[in-house]
């Protein structure tokens, strides 16, 4: 019994600590033609004000274009409409965000224009994403 | 002396169980200063703290203490920091009008897209400035890589 609870305060701390700064990805969905896979982090999801905050992790699996084999971008959704929008998003070199960094782009900043709501079909990978997104309490 | 470990074990289950709930969708906010003057305090989120390529991430959230206009007593924000040079960009930014970013919203920002001429690098001080305290907390949080 001793042992079991010594185990249990550690693993515990363990997986209190682990929380800080590092992501921790929850893998969503494969694309039907296996070209990518989604991945979301469930613990930095965030309500600010009216929308939902997230991080999101892209492997890109086929037609690899520049190099750039992952993507890591923080998205804001509108739980409403099934509306995102881009905030930043850094290219790797290496899947899972890993190896060096491509590409950093602050979506509102390089192109204003582009900064608008975009819908997504609750049917397809990444408006299912938002659905499960939101639905997280 | 069974039981007794029996209920520690249940309540240090439910602890973990709760509190991977609660992580979910929840800031749990970490107080970092309060101005001499007691106009203000700041707090960050520890767990929000990441880094995406050269930049490092966090939610923060600053409690409007004294001198409160247009009954602003909280916001919360989303900000990028450069840990090499202690400069850092706001992206978003909420302001609520009861403390602890609770209350009905005043304002709510996209800094780079609405506030263009804000969206620019600030240097903060990481021992004589309020906001360098919280940089220097979150730059330098074991785990960061």
């Amino acid at each position: 019994m001793k042992k079991l609870l010594t185990f249990v305060i550690i693993f515990s701390s363990i997986s209190l600590s682990s929380y800080a700064a590092s992501f921790n990805w929850t893998k969503h969905d494969v694309a039907i033609d296996n070209s990518m896979e989604l991945y979301y982090d469930k613990k930095t999801v965030f309500q600010v004000g009216s929308y939902k905050y997230y991080w999101v992790l892209a492997n890109f699996l086929k037609k690899v274009q520049d190099n750039n084999l992952s993507m890591i971008g923080h998205h804001m959704a509108n739980c409403e409409t099934n509306e995102m929008k881009l905030i930043t998003m850094v290219t790797y070199d290496r899947p899972m965000g890993r190896g060096n960094v491509n590409y950093d782009y602050i979506g509102p900043e390089e192109d204003p224009e582009e900064f608008v709501w975009e819908y997504y079909d609750p049917k397809i990978m990444y408006g299912d994403m938002i659905k499960k997104i939101c639905n997280i309490r | 002396m069974k039981l007794f470990y029996k209920k520690i074990l249940i309540i240090l289950f439910s602890n973990i169980l709760f509190t991977n709930i609660v992580y979910s969708a929840t800031f749990n906010w970490t107080k970092v200063a309060k101005a001499k003057d007691g106009s203000f305090e700041l707090f960050y989120d520890k767990k929000s703290v990441l880094r995406n390529g050269q930049f490092v991430y966090f939610w923060q959230m600053m409690n409007n203490l004294k001198d409160i206009e247009d009954d602003i007593y909280s916001s919360i924000s989303h900000n990028m920091v450069s840990c090499d040079s202690y400069e850092m960009k706001s992206l978003t930014l909420v302001t609520y009008k009861s403390p602890m970013g609770r209350g009905s919203i005043d304002i709510e920002t996209i800094v780079p897209k609405d506030l263009p001429d804000y969206f620019k690098w600030e240097y903060y001080e990481k021992k004589t400035t309020m906001q360098g305290l919280v940089l220097s907390e979150v730059c330098n949080q074991p785990g960061l890589k």
